[in-house]
């Protein structure tokens, strides 16, 4: 299905400018300035800079979450209602405690408004089969591990089949192992939708690993010092973080971090 | 613990506890019988048994309807009065919660009526709805709206720390919707608290609303059985409202762990 739809939009930011009024002072806190950038149409873009950096604030200001200071956003080809699919680090606070995988993975669909039951119900287990849940149809998240929580989220996403995947650090709170696990898998489903994908990080590995291309970001205001383009193509994790040009790759972007100014 | 093991165990508390009953109601016929107490005012419980039983559709010298009608008008009061005061409490805990600055105020207004003993209101609304059941539905309302609205209240506000409202907006969905498909579900713990401090408040006004400025219910029965002295009757009655309690409490226990099921691990 999913195959068939129009390819999914680029997204271009425009002198972007995000404030915030710091509560208490009349200090404005800056968090990017007449950020310009671009992500192209189908693309995997991961963003990775230090923490309070904004690389957040740039997927809430996509989503629509949070508005804009100023400067533009726009989608090209046009469309003043992307379809957008938001995936937050913070899994148990993500999903309805009180609603199983099954009408967790439908929630998107119900709140657009699909009528039919059925409809539904196929798409949740095509996704739920995706991301391997099946089984736990009807769990509810609190009876999962937090990776199978983490994964009940993509499935609900995807089956809500978004134009746009904003991911904001989805295996940040994750154990080592299971994030590995969900990294390749991600890749994978990936690989096969041809969506626009922002994925948000601080973990350098992660956002090589897995980027088309990799934009990394300053301390606030939000720069950008660097933008690479994926340097190897293998997806097996072990090959690609063993080669050498990740390894060159990976002392750059740290380089470029730990250079920054850090009042953190 | 097993499940088997919690069920023997609740098995032998429930024989514990008709153990102790029947010591203790054997003691009271007991010292009713061998008239080391007034026997007139302390009937042994088998007389109050009897008597009551009687009352339930004969009852005593121009006390007007059976006690069964007593019974069901005081359920009747209860069960409107609580249920109007928790949808109403969670209607208005939700709104004025979430949509704060309009709301802060009626919040205000509400904690200043709040410790106002809700029993105080009732000569006034006999004077404006009459003695009827309205007047006691509005108290009982009122008290359980106070209890639920607070709660609920409480439960927006750890709703407001959760993303599920962003999740329903970026999937599209109104306010109305965020408030229906993610906050009303994630203060569904408190409010389900507020409800059960509703149930045993609403048992308590039943009674206590009935025992002023009225001419029917439980509390009335209670109160119209001691002044015609027939103390039988009046134990009986108490006896009653208290096993009503233990109904309410147990009816609304298992409502309380089919909704809480999913929230709790």
């Amino acid at each position: 299905m999913t195959d068939e739809r129009l390819a999914s939009p680029a997204i271009h930011l425009t002198g972007v400018t995000k404030t915030y009024d710091r509560r208490g002072d009349d200090e404005v806190l800056t968090i990017m300035e007449g950020l310009d950038l671009s992500f192209h149409s189908g693309e995997l873009v991961t963003i990775v800079g230090p923490s309070g950096c904004g690389k957040s604030t740039i997927l809430k200001l996509i989503g629509g979450l949070v508005p804009l200071s100023g400067g533009s956003i726009s989608f090209e080809p046009s469309s003043p209602n992307p379809r957008i699919g938001f995936v937050f680090q913070d899994y148990a606070n993500a999903l309805a405690p009180w609603k199983t995988v099954q009408r967790n993975v439908e929630f998107g669909l119900e709140i657009e408004g699909v009528a039919s039951k059925s409809e539904r119900a196929d798409a949740a287990a095509r996704y739920i089969e995706m991301v391997g849940l099946n089984g736990f149809e009807d769990a509810y998240p609190r009876e999962l591990s937090g990776g199978m929580q983490q994964r009940v989220q993509l499935a609900r996403v995807l089956a809500y089949e978004p134009d746009v995947l904003l991911m904001d650090e989805p295996f940040g709170s994750l154990d080592a192992q299971t994030r590995r696990d969900l990294q390749q898998e991600l890749r994978k489903i990936l690989d096969s939708l041809h969506r626009t994908v922002l994925f948000v990080t601080h973990d350098i590995e992660e956002s090589l690993y897995l980027g088309d291309r990799t934009v990394v970001l300053s301390h606030r205001p939000a720069r950008i010092l660097a933008d690479f383009e994926r340097s190897d193509q293998t997806s097996i994790f072990e090959d690609f973080v063993s080669s050498d040009s990740f390894r060159k790759r990976f002392h750059e972007v740290w380089d470029l971090l730990r250079s920054g100014p850090d009042d953190a | 613990m097993s499940g088997q093991d919690k069920l023997g165990s609740a098995w032998i508390r429930g024989l514990k506890t008709i153990l102790v009953l029947s010591v203790i109601f054997s003691l009271w016929e007991f010292v009713s019988r061998a008239e080391m107490v007034n026997p007139f005012l302390f009937p042994p419980p088998t007389q109050v048994f009897t008597d009551t039983l009687t009352a339930f559709t004969n009852p005593p010298y121009r006390s007007g309807e059976g006690l069964l009608f007593q019974i069901g008008k005081s359920v009747y009061r209860s069960i409107t009065g609580w249920t109007i005061g928790v949808i109403a409490g969670v209607l208005f805990g939700i709104v004025a919660e979430w949509w704060n600055k309009p709301g802060s105020v009626a919040i205000s207004v509400l904690e200043f009526l709040r410790p106002i003993p809700v029993i105080l209101f009732l000569p006034v609304l006999v004077l404006i709805v009459g003695i009827g059941d309205l007047s006691r539905i509005i108290v009982i309302a009122w008290a359980s709206f106070i209890f639920v609205s607070i709660n609920t209240i409480f439960g927006v506000r750890t709703a407001k720390q959760s993303l599920l409202p962003d999740v329903v907006r970026s999937f599209g969905g109104s306010e109305t919707l965020v408030l229906r498909q993610a906050v009303f579900g994630l203060a569904v713990p408190q409010i389900v608290a507020g409800a059960r401090q509703a149930v045993g408040i609403a048992l308590v006004l039943m009674v206590a609303s009935e025992l002023i400025l009225s001419t029917d219910g439980i509390g009335w029965f209670i109160l119209f059985m001691r002044r015609s002295l027939f103390p039988a009757q009046m134990y009986g009655a108490i006896l009653i409202v208290g096993i009503l309690g233990l109904i309410f409490g147990a009816l609304f226990q298992r409502l309380e762990k089919r909704i809480l099921r999913p929230y709790i691990r």
